[in-house]
């Protein structure tokens, strides 16, 4: 009798264990899906997916009319846009983050691409290509802040920035990677939506 | 010539000292009936056979103590099954709790019984790579059509229209 009550013990235990580690707000690892699942889709988040998305358009209109610091302005706002906390809201905010960055560059400003550069990387986390295309840009940011110091004749800071340009692409092609992988496995669902 | 007594099988020679010591075990068995004893067995399912009585208290006794003895056994027998059937039971519902956390925490919130399409990442809308420049406006579109169905959904979720 005592082994049956030390199956029983060792059942109710396990299962008690696999509840509280699933339904905690820990690591999730080994759960069935590590993805927090979010409130429902609602008119607060289709706003403001609304209004990024106007603003994205704007953008490409005046940067086809050469109106790059219009661009800016205009994407300046979206990163200011009010709005509801969502994984949408996050991964829209990164990618402008990342536009902004591009401009700026090419406007010179590389500090400025910097500081958009970390701010969009502290929206998105994860193995997304989200962060990977902010690690891509924040990679071709050092390379040109390595060709400006080389030009500049500053050998050892140059060769510096390129060597931190070679690690964030490696990473950037490492999360890239990881990316595809994941969707392999989960054979690209919500795709066709 | 010999004298016949001396012979192992003569009925009137003395009893060996063996003889002796199994006939005492005879008599002894005949006296307690829970001692076993096969000869005092057929002896006294003989006896009974020519002139029946009732049974002694002993023999009452000795036979309703080996009884018990073989219904112990059983009963452990019996108990071991239980506990294996508990405990299997035990773990199948274990098993059945661990099922129902599973399919529970991806599951969308519902209304009316409908699924509603929840805050998720948007990752799963693009297949390849993000271009190195360019391609945020193509993003920004897919996304806000993608959730807008997902918006148009849950209103008629909420309407108990679908």
């Amino acid at each position: 009798m005592k082994l049956g009550w030390l199956v029983l013990a060792v059942a109710v235990g396990t299962s008690a264990a696999l509840v509280a580690g699933c339904r905690g707000e820990g690591s999730t690892a080994g759960c069935p899906s590590a993805e927090p699942a979010g409130p429902p889709v609602d008119e607060a988040l289709m706003a403001f997916l609304s209004a990024a998305r106007a603003l994205h358009h704007e953008a490409d209109v005046r940067q086809s009319a050469n109106d790059t610091p219009g661009a800016i302005t205009s994407l300046e706002r979206l990163v200011a846009l009010p709005a509801p906390g969502a994984v949408e809201v996050d991964e829209v905010v990164a990618d402008a983050r990342a536009r902004l960055a591009e401009l700026r560059l090419g406007q010179g400003d590389v500090d400025g691409a910097d500081r958009d550069v970390h701010a969009g990387l502290e929206r998105v986390k994860g193995p997304t290509y989200f962060r990977g295309h902010l690690l891509e840009v924040q990679g071709l940011l050092e390379e040109a802040r390595g060709s400006a110091l080389a030009d500049a004749g500053k050998t050892a800071e140059a060769a510096r920035a390129r060597a931190r340009a070679v690690d964030l692409l490696e990473e950037a092609v490492k999360v890239q990677e990881s990316v595809i992988d994941r969707a392999l496995v989960d054979g690209g669902k919500d795709a066709g939506r | 010539m010999s004298d016949p007594r001396d012979r192992p099988d003569d009925p009137l020679a003395p009893a060996t000292d063996e003889e002796l010591a199994e006939s005492a075990k005879l008599r002894e068995a005949l006296g307690d009936p829970s001692r076993r004893n096969d000869d005092a067995e057929l002896a006294r399912a003989m006896s009974s056979a020519w002139s029946p009585r009732d049974l002694s208290t002993e023999g009452h006794r000795s036979l309703v103590h080996r009884a018990l003895i073989g219904h112990d056994a059983r009963r452990r027998r019996n108990r071991v099954l239980r506990v294996s059937f508990g405990a299997s039971a035990v773990l199948a519902l274990a098993a059945a709790v661990v099922l129902y956390v599973r399919s529970d925490r991806p599951q969308p919130e519902a209304v009316h019984g409908t699924a509603m399409a929840i805050s998720r990442s948007t990752q799963a809308l693009f297949q390849d790579r993000f271009a190195a420049t360019g391609g945020e406006s193509a993003r920004i579109d897919r996304i806000a059509m993608a959730r807008a169905a997902d918006l148009r959904d849950n209103e008629f979720a909420k309407w108990g229209v679908r």
